[in-house]
């Protein structure tokens, strides 16, 4: 299946042409600011009016979650996301069910006006899932929530895309979370895509161009391999549904001890903090503040 | 006041209303579309609807008065149209009404409909609602401030109406003889007490709705 895409805007001219994989999946879009990356969304949204689209499935129901949450002012919590279920396909998928695991049990009535902006965004997110759609566009939608509430969200979501058969295209300046949760990746640069291939592919091709991002991912690997440098290498154990090992490299920052006898050690990564808990046995190195690092992201098996 | 003055007030209070009502039908459809136009003679056709904002009422009532003249192609339609002659007629002051008062229903949701983002629509249309869902559930609740604008400043200023009136309806006790009409005809006539009644309630009147409208304003936008 080829995907051609032509925007047009002005005398900026965008034409985005790659196959795509024939069964639903999680496409990644990667490229920096300004690349043309909200366009593709818009012109698959049916959003743009100078657009065309040819080769992709007949998408009866895309929904498109934007950057920003979009929560219609004049409505609380829940008529915001039962305003999802009107255009719905097959009637929608329930809320309750996505509400508990989105965190929006105890604000589910409350007006807009409380809600921080990663509450919002959820919503948003909950909505967009409400309308049960055959293609889910998500713009960067988690640009303004921390690193491991951000990664907890895009699992559920990931899951829940998967039990749907939805294909989803999700924009992110985060390359890990594109690896982690999609299986496809376009790479995007001046309204073209210069990459398209299944993730393993992709990031390989995007490493020898040198496409900024990629090179801080020393593996991406099918099997868990131990690291052959003198350098330490911390396994992430967070419950999340990988699809491969993918080593991030980072700064060691300190210790904290946590209720039950285990140690959490925190760790910079592209100047957000991830955490990684263990029973202690990584005291024993002697870990420097600033020390580069290396976080192992391992599939989960089973 | 006297019964001829609670007649003018009655015929004022059924014209204020009735103008309202139908420009508030007319009014949010042109709006919407004006605010979506995109197109070089949007420009002339905003002015066209604001003109009587500035125009002398009198020639608005004048031009009126040619068109709806039973002697006129036009006036011969409108009369076949409505069923009556309109000089001199109550229909013939409402349709005088609507045309005088259009901006001030226009001008308020036309800005009300300009102020809803893009964004907010975009929303809607990946949300998969139709145009018409779009509209009830997220255009006309976040524009409801300038629809009661709109009301409010069409019936005001229908009760204020002059000139246009006594030009097309001339003061025809229980057809066309409407408050304004009705102080101008005591003045003349050196009713004074009368005068000052209906002066009194006209500016205590005009002060109620203009604060109210000032005080809806403000906690719209608290």
């Amino acid at each position: 299946m080829k995907m051609k895409v032509t925007v047009s805007r002005g005398q900026w001219q965008g034409l985005y042409q790659a196959p795509l994989p024939d069964t639903p999946s999680a496409i990644g879009v990667y490229g920096k600011s300004g690349a043309g990356k909200t366009s593709l969304l818009r012109a698959l949204a049916g959003l743009e009016t100078h657009a065309a689209v040819t080769g992709v499935p007949a998408y009866t129901r895309p929904t498109m979650v934007f950057q920003e949450p979009c929560l219609f002012p004049h409505l609380t919590v829940r008529e915001n996301i039962q305003l999802g279920l009107k255009g719905a396909r097959n009637g929608g998928i329930d809320y309750n069910d996505l509400v508990e695991p989105f965190g929006l049990r105890y604000v589910i009535d409350a007006p807009l006006r409380g809600l921080s902006g990663g509450e919002r965004q959820k919503v948003a997110l909950v909505r967009a899932l409400c309308n049960n759609p055959d293609l889910l566009l998500l713009d960067e939608p988690l640009s303004g929530v921390d690193a491991i509430s951000r990664l907890y969200l895009l699992s559920r979501l990931c899951a829940i895309r998967a039990s749907l058969d939805t294909t989803l295209f999700l924009v992110s300046h985060q390359l890990d979370d594109l690896v982690y949760y999609c299986d496809y990746l376009l790479h995007i640069d001046e309204g073209k895509i210069t990459v398209a291939a299944p993730m393993q592919e992709a990031l390989i091709a995007l490493n020898r161009e040198g496409v900024a991002g990629v090179n801080r991912i020393a593996h991406v690997e099918q099997e868990p391999t131990l690291l052959t440098t003198h350098q330490l290498s911390l396994s992430l154990t967070l419950p999340l549904p990988a699809k491969h090992v993918v080593t991030l490299e980072g700064k060691y920052l300190t210790h904290t001890r946590l209720p039950g006898g285990l140690w959490r050690c925190e760790v910079e990564v592209d100047s957000q903090v991830l955490f990684v808990d263990h029973p202690g046995w990584l005291l024993s190195e002697n870990l420097q503040v600033g020390q580069t690092v290396w976080l192992q992201y391992v599939p989960l098996r089973g | 006041m006297n019964a001829d003055s609670w007649q003018a007030l009655a015929l004022t209070l059924k014209l204020a209303t009735v103008t309202s009502i139908i420009l508030l039908l007319i009014a949010v459809p042109l709006a919407w579309w004006l605010s979506r136009w995109r197109h070089p003679l949007k420009a002339l056709v905003q002015a066209l609807i604001a003109l009587p904002l500035i125009l002398p009422p009198t020639v608005l009532g004048f031009y009126l008065l040619l068109v709806f003249s039973p002697q006129s192609p036009a006036g011969q339609f409108l009369s076949s149209l409505f069923d009556t002659q309109l000089a001199f007629s109550f229909t013939g002051i409402l349709v005088a009404s609507i045309i005088y008062s259009l901006p001030f229903a226009v001008q308020p949701v036309y800005q009300a409909f300009s102020s809803v983002e893009q964004t907010y629509l975009d929303t809607a249309k990946t949300l998969g609602l139709s145009p018409w869902q779009c509209f009830s559930m997220v255009v006309a609740p976040l524009s409801k401030s300038g629809f009661f604008t709109a009301f409010i400043l069409v019936f005001a200023h229908t009760i204020g109406e002059f000139g246009v009136i006594l030009m097309i309806g001339g003061n025809i006790p229980g057809e066309t003889r409407v408050l304004s009409v009705a102080l101008f005809d005591q003045v003349e006539s050196l009713q004074f007490d009368q005068a000052h009644q209906i002066s009194l309630l006209l500016v205590v009147f005009s002060l109620l709705v203009l604060s109210a409208l000032f005080y809806f304003n403000r906690r719209q936008k608290s």
